[in-house]
């Protein structure tokens, strides 16, 4: 399994070479930022401070987090995603991404790329942290009880040979919960922003997934299976 | 220029006192024996920033167009009484009753969830 | 005239059924039995209502007389003089109002109400004929408040950039080509003007660029007022990263109460003269004007011989006509303060009610909010949130808040960011 998706991954790689870079277009000008290399993103992860919960409480209050994410991370809209339960270092590196303009796909970005100019890596530690500890949200969104087919489950946990898609659950746990590198809990996210993720992942406006992880195997699904895989996750959310 | 600078300086102690700023709430009670306010008209007010009928979706402020009308509710009600604090949505919302805030409700539920730049704004139109 | 059918009407004034032929009639053919609603001017009051009533009525027939065939933003346009915005950006034109939202547009000045006979007299289109009228020109400016200051100056030298276009672009060029060291003058008007912390705003961004391009340079503010909106935000921005309350602070503001008040100015020696007597001689002199209403309001006689339009803040309807209503910065709204803001949310009342009477139906309770944005630099916003209700035929200010914190770098981030992404929202509210 290993050996295929990193064939997969080698020959996209290749592939979005030409068009890796992304061009941050803000007031003061573009900016072009490079996208992770393996290496870099192995470096950094080696490199992040140890977050404390307790403080990282105390920034994300201070910085009004919650007008946007909602209280303790869990927010009710389909705008901007919910932070509670996710996985520290995937939002650590979302802020890092934001940071350096690697994140940008509309204006709004804007509100978190300008932002994340008062914060530094210690601060975005400790505030993934604090998102981390909290559990993960009730979805409003999603249907009461799970309308996934076996096609989706099988999806989900065995993946698609034909078209070398890996599982989804080889990443992102077995019931959404996240995995053990930077990849995000997927349980209880909108399905609107599941979608939205996903399309921009295809069509190259988001670019900050490492060796296009992500991307490689969002461009191989449909509309329809993309629709079906975010409502089983939004299914798997707390009650 | 100098005498002007120590005057612009002396004024600071009494910057405080000289805002021209904020005024008490008057509660959304107080004006009970009005005639109830339509859920377009307070909806109206929100489409500078949440778009037309609430329908944009590539900004920070988030769409509010067919949003479940419990989940509307709950939000402003959570802002109205600084649940959930804000950076700007508290004092938008606490000026509104409960009675109020369900109207919008109702109102915003049954906009469709899509952008409006992809309204039809003539469809069903009876031109000659 | 009054007792003419529409029909006789019609045939009467041909002039201006050729007129709307002309200039840019919509595709749509309209029943005869169609009510005309006419929308004197295309600001963010006459856009609003035109768009508002097309998406509440579709058989409508809607005709906007609007001199010029762009408009420029005016929210937004502070950002010229800090280089976060292009007047390009700013700008719109009316091909959506027309093509999206079927409006009849004839751009065309509008120069005269004929109240009995229900029409608009154009200055090259002959007249409008109108069922209900809304009228929306915002504010003129009384340059001859500061003596020696006229339109030719404002044109010139001197542009005051309170209406978004060359003037502002001018005043940039202006600040640009000043020498190393060298003082701009701001003169602050009284209230009422439109968006009250614009001038402080302005003063902020031009110390912004000022502070990359000519560090030594001074902006003194001669204000007509004993304080302003969102001042606590502006003087602690100011003290700082401006050095405000030093020897070395690159921005200077005088109250009125202590001889602020531009009187006169002395073009030929670029000086202004305060109310105190003080002489200040300035490179560039920015006198943003007193305001009173637009002169077509005043010779329409919709102003009654007032400073401001009195309207019924029921409905915007206006006190000399009740088939006219009036809507923005032009109206006697106080304690509203004149913003495109609440300007738009006059235009949506008033086509609500228009629509209302068409179905025989009382109009409906108001509500008008202020929800604005201001910007002291391009890393710190401000908001503001006003509402207003109407009771007993007053408008009642409901609530009002000014953003409160100082110290607090990551909320001013999130509030300009904010600001930029309202702008947006703003304009596309009303134009697309």
């Amino acid at each position: 399994m290993k050996k295929t998706k990193l064939m997969i991954s080698l020959g996209i790689t290749l592939a979005c070479a030409v068009t890796a870079n992304t061009v941050m277009a803000s007031a003061h000008g573009s900016k072009v930022v490079d996208p992770w290399s393996t290496s870099n993103w192995l470096q950094t992860k080696r490199d992040m401070p140890k977050g404390d919960a307790i403080r990282g409480e105390k920034l994300a209050n201070d910085g009004y987090c919650y007008s946007c994410h909602g209280v303790q991370g869990v927010n009710p809209t389909q705008a901007t995603p919910s932070l509670a339960g996710q996985n520290a270092t995937y939002t650590y590196k979302m802020l890092l991404d934001y940071q350096s303009g690697l994140f940008h796909i509309d204006h709004k970005s804007d509100v978190m790329i300008d932002l994340m100019n008062v914060y530094n890596k210690q601060e975005m530690a400790d505030m993934a942290a604090y998102y981390e500890a909290q559990t993960l949200p009730h979805q409003y969104y999603a249907p009461e009880t799970s309308t996934a087919t076996s096609e989706t489950i099988k999806m989900v946990k065995k993946g698609d040979v034909s078209r070398l898609i890996v599982p989804c659950a080889s990443c992102h746990g077995a019931h959404g919960e996240g995995g053990m590198n930077e990849s995000p809990a997927l349980a209880g996210m909108s399905p609107r922003m599941f979608v939205r993720q996903m399309n921009v992942y295809r069509s190259g406006e988001r670019n900050n997934d490492v060796n296009s992880g992500m991307a490689q195997f969002a461009t191989d699904l449909t509309d329809a299976e993309i629709q079906a895989l975010a409502d089983y996750y939004a299914t798997l959310s707390a009650k | 220029m100098k005498s002007l600078l120590l005057a612009s300086l002396f004024t600071l102690p009494f910057l405080a006192t000289q805002t021209m700023a904020s005024g008490a709430l008057i509660p959304a009670e107080k004006f009970a024996a009005d005639p109830a306010i339509p859920g377009k008209i307070l909806g109206d007010n929100c489409s500078a920033c949440h778009g037309t009928q609430g329908r944009i979706y590539d900004e920070s402020m988030p769409p509010i167009a067919g949003i479940p009308r419990d989940v509307f509710i709950k939000l402003m009600m959570d802002f109205k009484n600084e649940v959930r604090p804000s950076i700007v949505m508290n004092h938008v919302a606490k000026v509104f009753s409960e009675a109020e805030i369900e109207r919008m409700a109702d109102y915003f539920a049954a906009q469709p969830d899509a952008p409006w730049s992809e309204e039809n704004v003539l469809k069903g139109g009876q031109y000659e | 005239m009054n007792n003419l059918s529409r029909r006789q009407l019609i045939k009467q004034l041909g002039a201006a059924g050729i007129a709307t032929g002309l200039f840019g009639a919509s595709k749509q053919a309209w029943s005869k039995t169609a009510p005309h609603v006419v929308i004197v001017g295309g600001g963010i009051g006459g856009a609003s209502a035109a768009k508002y009533l097309r998406i509440i009525d579709k058989n409508v027939k809607i005709t906007l007389i609007e001199p010029n065939k762009e408009y420029i933003f005016c929210p937004g346009s502070n950002e010229i003089l800090n280089e976060t915005a292009t007047l390009e950006e700013l700008t719109v034109n009316y091909e959506t109002l027309k093509n999206r939202y079927a409006v009849n547009v004839i751009t065309d000045w509008a120069d005269d109400i004929d109240y009995t006979g229900k029409r608009v007299k154009t200055r090259n289109s002959g007249f409008v004929a109108y069922d209900k009228l809304i009228v929306s020109p915002g504010p003129d400016y009384k340059l001859d408040a500061v003596e020696g200051y006229n339109k030719a100056l404002a044109e010139g030298d001197f542009p005051h950039a309170w209406k978004a276009g060359a003037q502002t672009t001018k005043l940039f060029d202006q600040m640009k080509s000043m020498p190393q060291g060298g003082t701009i003058a701001i003169s602050s008007p009284p209230m009422p003007y439109r968006c009250p912390p614009a001038p402080y705003e302005r003063a902020s961004f031009m110390a912004e660029w000022l502070a990359h391009h000519n560090p030594t340079a001074k902006i003194l503010i001669l204000d007509s007022k004993d304080g302003f909106t969102f001042q606590k935000h502006y003087l602690d921005y100011w003290t700082k990263v401006r050095g405000y309350g030093t020897d070395n602070s690159m921005i200077e503001w005088v109250a009125a109460k202590d001889g602020g008040e531009v009187k006169q100015l002395d073009a030929l020696n670029k000086t202004l003269i305060t109310a105190n007597g003080d002489k200040i001689k300035a490179d560039v002199i920015n006198i943003i004007p007193n305001h009173t209403a637009a002169k077509f309001a005043k010779d329409t006689g919709l102003s009654q011989g007032q400073e401001w339009v009195s309207i019924d803040p029921m409905t915007y309807q206006s006190r000399v006509d009740k088939d006219v209503y009036v809507v923005g910065d032009v109206t006697e709204s106080s304690p509203m303060v004149k913003t495109g803001y609440l300007a738009s949310n006059h235009a949506k009342v008033v086509v609500q009610a228009i629509v209302d009477e068409f179905n025989g139906k009382a109009p409906s309770q108001p509500l008008y909010t202020n929800n604005c944005v201001a910007l002291a630099g391009d890393d710190y916003g401000m908001s503001i949130t006003d509402t207003f209700r109407v009771q007993n035929g007053k408008i009642v200010k409901q609530y009002g808040h000014q953003s409160t914190e100082l110290d607090n770098p990551a909320l001013h981030y999130v509030r300009a960011s904010l600001a930029k992404n309202w702008q947006r929202a703003f304009r596309r509210d009303i134009f697309a």
